[in-house]
């Protein structure tokens, strides 16, 4: 048996995960990062993309949104504006999302409008690649 | 007889008017039975947030970033002050709206320089009467709190404080504690470094010094912007919930004056068509008593 911490995935409006993880993999600003239990205090910011989680040996997959993780020895904290499990991922709507930011991108847009549509070009492609490998 | 047309009338027009309020008061009530299932679900997350910004500042070392920027260095004169106000889109709903105004009035009153952003059209409105300085490109409703536009009221404010427009940014909002609405005031910008500074205090509690990957200030400049979008989200929340709190109680109270009303109206109605039939009999019996004395 691994040795084990505490992980918790909040996002805005739900509590998604609580419990005793082995391994958690998620992707930060600056690449996929890894993080098993005992690691060194670290605070760390999430992007869009896919966490995987391991418990009891199994992983776990998850779609999460911007956030950060506040990393622990013991316990691990992670913060999300969105949490979804792949299989509750609405394909249909992620597709249009992702053509309409595509759309706008082709227009001229102010500083702020083009980060707004990035962001959201971004949570649209996380969530369609996520979803065809479930 | 006037009197009893009169009353009947005013009974027509408090049942009428109870007819409305009833039904605002069953419209809030699911609106709050679904605004209350929102705030559950956020109330984890919310509160956890905190505490981990204040953990994770305990844990920081020492560095500079603009958004604990406190000191600016400018005299209290030239201090630039922002309240982001949150008062409800519509009234009837007791002191709700009342008490947010009162208590952004006493703040503003204690600084010079004040701007404020109200969110809800009660709160502009009123401010915007009085000449205040309201951002008037700062329009957003108090309806059904949703994370993008608690993401665009966190870029707004940011945006400003970053570029130095405004000093320090204070939310004033209403809290749901036991189903009491309280007006509450929480400092945005700059972050308080005052958790930091227990640290030096209690330093065997501190067990190590986190690090921040890739760098303190890319961190930073992610995690703050982050932090305060999910604080405003909760705000939100909680500031809608308050309303829809208190305008259920407000319309269940405005329900039952008026079924008061009404009942002391139709006492007051019976007894005034007693009073009239039995002046018509005394009318009649002394009528009829002059003809027979004939």
């Amino acid at each position: 048996m691994a040795k084990t911490f505490k992980l918790d995935i909040l996002a805005c409006d739900k509590y998604f995960f609580s419990g005793d993880c082995e391994e958690v993999i998620f992707p930060s600003i600056d690449g996929s990062r890894g993080v098993m239990a005992g690691h060194e205090p670290m605070i760390c910011c999430l992007s869009a993309g896919e966490i995987q989680y391991r418990c009891d040996g199994e992983w776990h997959r998850a779609i999460v949104s911007e956030g950060f993780l506040e990393v622990m020895p013991d316990f691990v904290k992670m913060f999300a504006d969105t949490v979804e499990r792949p299989e509750d991922i609405d394909i249909k709507r992620a597709e249009a999302a992702k053509a309409r930011a595509e759309e706008r991108l082709r227009q001229q847009l102010s500083t702020k409008q083009y980060y707004h549509t990035k962001a959201a070009l971004n949570r649209a492609m996380a969530r369609i690649k996520a979803a065809g490998k479930h | 007889m006037a009197n009893m047309r009169e009353i009947k009338e005013r009974i027509g027009s408090i049942g009428d008017i109870m007819k409305i309020t009833n039904a605002m008061y069953l419209i809030s009530s699911s609106k709050l039975k679904r605004a209350r299932a929102a705030l559950d679900a956020t109330e984890p997350y919310f509160e956890n947030l905190q505490y981990s910004i204040h953990h994770i500042l305990k844990h920081t070392g020492d560095f500079k970033h603009p958004f604990f920027d406190n000191g600016r260095d400018k005299p209290e004169d030239e201090k630039m002050y922002g309240y982001v106000v949150v008062t409800g889109d519509k009234g009837l709903c007791g002191a709700y709206n009342h008490n947010i105004v009162k208590l952004a009035e006493q703040e503003i009153a204690k600084h010079k320089n004040t701007c404020l952003f109200v969110i809800g059209s009660m709160g502009r409105a009123y401010f915007e009467a009085r000449g205040m300085n309201v951002d008037t490109e700062f329009l957003y409703t108090a309806q059904d709190p949703a994370m993008y536009r608690a993401r665009r009221i966190q870029e707004t404010i940011t945006d400003m404080f970053l570029k130095k427009r405004i000093d320090e940014i204070h939310v004033i909002y209403t809290k749901l504690e036991k189903s009491q609405e309280i007006p509450q005031l929480l400092k945005l910008f700059p972050l308080e470094r005052e958790h930091f500074e227990e640290r030096r205090v209690a330093d065997e509690m501190r067990h190590s010094t986190a690090v921040f990957e890739p760098s303190p200030e890319a961190v930073m400049d992610n995690l703050v912007p982050n932090y305060v979008k999910g604080l405003i989200f909760g705000i939100l929340t909680e500031a809608f919930c308050s309303e829809q709190n208190a305008r259920m109680t407000a319309m269940d109270s405005a329900t039952g004056s008026a079924r008061d009303m009404i009942a002391e109206l139709t006492l007051d109605y019976n007894r005034a068509r007693q009073a009239a039939i039995t002046q018509e009999i005394t009318e009649i019996a002394s009528g009829a008593r002059s003809q027979k004395n004939k």
